[in-house]
């Protein structure tokens, strides 16, 4: 397993080197979104997230495809289930790379005190982050297994721009109607709750969204012909 | 010695071809050429060997192993060998040898090692910087370093030079010096088998037509040749194929022995070729 994962880092370590570039982008975008610093700050902080793991899943994916990877890998000892897991542990992979990139970007910023406003990293945005990452990869790489990266790649597009601007959306339409009531209310319910519940809540549904979604891929790989 | 290779009965049906029922063997300390014309069923027989592809019928036995019962455990024993390079082109010889090395319990680097100076690979070249035969030899190192019992090839002559092709077949000579090991090799280039293969098996439109130790093919089929007056409708019958022109015909016998008693002088049998036999085999249809 970790040689599939050590495979996907190694057919685009450019890529990987280079992604950086794509939260200093994120982060230069999202300049004028009212809250950098507080949940407006979360939203940005996910959406690179999902940035960088949008452009390395993909782009393992079109290498794969344009090796006809999946000839070689299931002849050698290797199962479709490992296969296919692999493919989704590779997603957090890339998340964590983008995480330690970010903690250095933002941290040069901060040094450097270049005028550029940098949402500090925090526990919760991680979860957001991953709760964005595993949603948008558990819809996208069921397609991708069904159809392949040439046949998926609308639908991935499709959803990460509904992320990136979603994303932006929602952030700042929470932070323009902080005082409407629903957005009060709905606020102080979830501070209301402890913060190990709020924790593990959002823990179980990543893990039932991320299992749902292997089995989906896993019951289509499980049936591919090469 | 037991069977290396069984396949039983495998049946795969897409639209337009459909592979019938096909049975074949290979034992431990031989070499099995898999011949056909283009479009015969021979990767897809292989396909369902390696489970790339689904069969619909039949078994297949690798070392007394099911194939899809035991998947990991027969691939751990197979060494492959494709016709085109399904390997990732952007990698050098040596990050692809990180990358599969892991995956095989019996991953050798040492035997690694001494087939890449060998066959003179170099460790830090990209994958698409290597010529055809390099990509070949390639694959054949990583095939043979993890001590495989079944090396299975698919066309891995196909688009070489005649220096490297019978380069390859020097080297399977050499590996089968070891007796425990098997090789199914299949490809459209027959006179390399002629040189190497101790049986062959022969497809056609999805079935076998026949599986056999190759001396004994080219031992008993004939190329029968002689005037047109020669060709009677007793020889017609005894015809698996056969050529006409204005001076005379020519055609293959699955029995020469017979024929040559039965007709004498009035014919000239020689020994055919794989190549012919499969052209008589695969003309029957048009010609008598």
């Amino acid at each position: 397993m970790s040689s599939l994962i050590l495979k996907d880092l190694l057919i685009q370590k450019k890529l990987v080197l280079l992604s950086g570039i794509y939260i200093i982008a994120m982060l230069l975008i999202f300049q004028n979104v009212a809250g950098m610093e507080s949940a407006a700050g979360l939203a940005v902080f996910a959406v690179a997230m999902v940035a960088v793991t949008y452009v390395l899943t993909g782009n393992a994916c079109a290498y794969e495809d344009k090796s006809k990877a999946d000839v070689i890998l299931n002849s050698m000892p290797v199962t479709r289930a490992e296969i296919v897991a692999a493919r989704y542990l590779s997603v957090y992979v890339f998340m964590a790379i983008g995480v330690v990139y970010y903690v250095l970007i933002t941290g040069a910023i901060n040094l450097a005190h270049l005028p550029v406003k940098v949402p500090p990293l925090s526990g919760e945005g991680l979860f957001v982050a991953a709760f964005a990452v595993t949603l948008m990869n558990s819809v996208y790489l069921p397609t991708y297994f069904k159809w392949g990266y040439m046949k998926s790649r609308m639908i991935s597009v499709i959803l990460f721009f509904m992320f990136f601007f979603g994303g932006n959306t929602l952030a700042e339409a929470v932070y323009k109607n902080q005082e409407s009531a629903l957005i009060k209310q709905l606020l102080q319910s979830v501070d209301a709750q402890p913060d190990a519940v709020l924790v593990i809540g959002l823990l179980f549904l990543i893990m039932v969204i991320l299992y749902v979604s292997y089995l989906i891929s896993l019951k289509i790989y499980m049936r591919r012909e090469f | 010695m037991s069977a290396i290779l069984e396949v039983c009965s495998l049946q795969k049906s897409f639209q337009g071809f459909s592979l019938k029922e096909i049975s074949f063997s290979l034992e431990r300390g031989y070499i099995m050429g898999f011949i056909g014309p283009n479009g015969a069923g021979k990767s897809t027989t292989i396909k369902l060997i390696m489970n790339l592809l689904k069969r619909n019928g039949g078994t297949i036995a690798v070392c007394g192993l099911d194939n899809l019962r035991s998947e990991k455990e027969i691939k751990n024993k197979i060494g492959f060998v494709y016709d085109e390079n399904f390997y990732y082109e952007d990698l050098t010889v040596a990050q692809m040898k990180m990358i599969i090395a892991p995956f095989y319990r019996n991953w050798d680097d040492g035997s690694f090692q001494k087939y890449l100076r060998n066959f003179a690979l170099p460790m830090h070249k990209k994958i698409k910087e290597l010529s055809r035969g390099m990509r070949m030899k390639f694959s054949l190192a990583v095939a043979l370093s993890h001590h495989a019992e079944l090396l299975i090839m698919d066309e891995p002559t196909s688009g070489l030079d005649p220096v490297i092709r019978s380069e390859l077949l020097e080297i399977l000579s050499w590996i089968m010096q070891d007796d425990r090991q098997g090789i199914f090799f299949s490809t459209h280039i027959t006179s390399d088998l002629e040189k190497i293969a101790d049986f062959v098996t022969f497809i056609n439109d999805g079935r076998i037509v026949f599986s056999a130790a190759k001396d004994d093919v080219v031992d008993n089929f004939g190329l029968v040749k002689g005037a047109r007056d020669s060709l009677s409708s007793d020889l017609k019958k005894h015809l698996i194929g056969m050529r006409e022109n204005q001076f005379g015909f020519e055609g293959l016998v699955k029995d020469k022995h017979l024929v040559k008693r039965l007709f004498r002088d009035s014919v000239v049998i020689e020994k055919p070729s794989l190549d012919e036999i499969m052209l008589y085999f695969t003309r029957r249809p048009q010609s008598v």
